[in-house]
């Protein structure tokens, strides 16, 4: 009996067989996931990728025992694979289609070996079981990578978000406007706070208004960051005006004894403009009234 | 290191400058009472937009100045102050600076000159 | 990360108020804090120096990285040889002054840093303040 060929062996010698179909494997396997991946990134992008992996694999599998992925000639492929997979976590891949890059892999090889090791059975498993435990290392890989990487992407939106959440919006001279969305905590109180006197010295603003409208809860916590923006607003020499407090809010406020009467607040945003607007001496008419 | 106190009609007008000693800063509040009385002044303005920081000292000194001028019959305004000076002193402490605050020369001006008119109109009620 | 250069600063005359201020809040821009940190980490150095140099007669001021496990930051080392703190815990509450002037300097500087330990005995006392720096995504 010939001495069968080893996986390293049968990659070299059949690679770009393999290659096709495991892309065809890629695009079978995901089903939906597929025509999605044909969206965030194009077939070629695909292919050089998936050509790239199979290249460094080839390599790595040439070692004796090539289910170690800590030996030297794993290096490569397992970079290549950290960088693919934290590509695709920022284009915005699914775990699923990021992981079955790698998974389906198996599959493709699977084929080939079952018809070359078809002679013996002991050598099919044996080469089965190893690629087995070194796909699924690879997947683990994949998916660490994804995870970490995934973390990277929300810290960094929601650093930009607690930017944005923040405008700081001019509604007449002397008048500014900051409107609060979502849950205040004490991270974010900090820059609101900062956006806010930052806004005020900027424009010159006498009068802020601040609209808690789009804060979904309101507790003593949240009623103390408050207290904070606008004794610091006073601090600078401008008045802030509350509003937007809801008919729950305003029973837990007062059931959490929190005083808020040192502070003009209003339920209403109309009435709070309509307030700010007069400490300016300015005020809303209609026209038929002024004329 | 003299800090200059200018007169414009009954108001004083002064600004602290950036880093000033503490030795300095007592020196600007007798200073600054002296031309209280020298004057007959009815406010006074001080702008710290100079300043980088306000810490305990610098407000006490601010603070008491303006309840020393109170006594003397001058109303204190403060302006210009930079806005992560107000984060700091509302985090050391809400009671650190309990001084009049403006945002800049104009509004303070607006505010002593009202307070001036209205201690005058209570003056001339008292009168008749 | 910006290494920081050790800073050694001597605490002896009213403008060394200044002066330690002035270094910690370039230390501040150095290692990246933010407008606002850069004031409290400046004022709570204002703070501290000029206690230092009233209560304690003058001492150094140490201004250096501070890398620990998982946080990047700052850390200044306020040293003097005066009577030392009786009472830490009454020391920082507001208000307390063994003499008249002061009593907000110690409690206002607690807060704003993130750290403020005291090692304080007759004769040498050390107060040790960090602020940290957010640590960045890669």
């Amino acid at each position: 009996m010939t001495k069968l060929m080893t996986v390293a062996e049968l990659m070299k010698e059949k690679q770009a067989e393999i290659l096709e179909v495991w892309l065809e494997v890629i695009d079978s396997e995901t089903g939906a996931g597929a025509r999605r991946t044909d969206l965030l990134m194009s077939k070629a992008e695909l292919r050089t990728e998936a050509k790239g992996l199979a290249d460094a694999l080839t390599l790595a599998f040439a070692a004796e025992d090539y289910t170690d992925l800590a030996a030297p000639q794993f290096q490569p492929a397992v970079l290549l694979l950290r960088e693919i997979s934290a590509s695709r976590a920022r284009q915005g891949f699914n775990p699923t289609e990021t992981a079955s890059f790698v998974m389906s892999l198996k599959s493709a090889l699977l084929q080939f070996m079952q018809q070359e090791f078809k002679g013996d059975q002991q050598h099919l498993n044996n080469e089965m079981t190893k690629m087995n435990v070194i796909i699924d290392r690879l997947a683990m890989v994949t998916f660490e990578t994804y995870a970490i990487t995934r973390e990277e992407v929300i810290t960094e939106q929601s650093r930009s978000l607690l930017e944005m959440s923040t405008p700081v919006i001019k509604l007449w001279d002397g008048v500014v406007l900051m409107p609060l969305v979502g849950v205040i905590d004490t991270p974010r109180s900090q820059q609101i706070i900062a956006s806010l006197l930052k806004g005020i010295v900027d424009y010159q603003a006498q009068v802020a208004v601040l609209d808690v409208t789009g804060v979904p809860m309101m507790d003593t916590k949240v009623a103390q960051h408050l207290i904070s923006a606008v004794d610091a607003s006073r601090m600078l020499g401008a008045e802030v005006v509350l509003t937007g407090i809801s008919a729950d809010a305003a029973q837990t406020l007062v059931r959490l004894s929190v005083d808020l009467s040192g502070m003009r607040t209003s339920g209403l945003l109309k009435n709070g403009i309509k307030e700010a607007l007069s400490i300016i001496g300015m005020a809303i008419t209609s026209k038929d009234r002024a004329s | 290191m003299k800090i200059a106190i200018m007169k414009l009609g009954g108001i004083l007008i002064t600004a602290l400058p950036l880093d000033l000693i503490d030795e300095d800063a007592m020196e600007f509040q007798g200073d600054l009472l002296n031309e209280i009385n020298a004057h007959d002044a009815k406010g006074v303005i001080i702008d710290i937009s100079a300043l980088d920081l306000v810490d305990s000292f610098m407000a006490r000194i601010i603070n008491d100045s303006a309840t020393m001028a109170g006594l003397l019959g001058a109303e204190v305004v403060v302006c210009g102050m930079q806005p992560q000076i107000g984060t700091t002193l509302i985090e050391m402490g809400r009671e650190l600076l309990g001084v009049e605050t403006a945002l800049n020369l104009d509004l303070a001006m607006a505010r002593i000159l009202a307070k001036v008119k209205a201690e005058d109109m209570e003056q001339a009620d008292d009168g008749t | 990360m910006t290494e920081l250069k050790n800073t050694q600063l001597a605490i002896s005359s009213q403008t060394d108020v200044i002066v330690c201020r002035q270094k910690a809040r370039e230390a501040a821009v150095t290692m990246g804090f933010g407008l606002a940190d850069q004031t409290r980490l400046a004022t709570a150095v204002s703070e501290l120096v000029r206690n230092a140099l009233r209560h304690g007669g003058g001492g150094n001021c140490l201004i250096r990285d501070l890398e620990e496990k998982v946080q990047y930051g700052i850390e200044i080392l306020i040293e003097d040889d005066g009577p030392g703190i009786a009472d830490i815990d009454q020391a920082l509450e507001d208000g307390y002054s063994t003499d008249k002037s002061l009593g907000l300097g110690l409690p206002a500087a607690k807060r704003l840093v993130h750290v403020l330990h005291i090692d304080s005995q007759p004769g040498r006392t050390c107060i040790s303040i960090k602020m940290y720096l957010q640590k960045k995504a890669a």
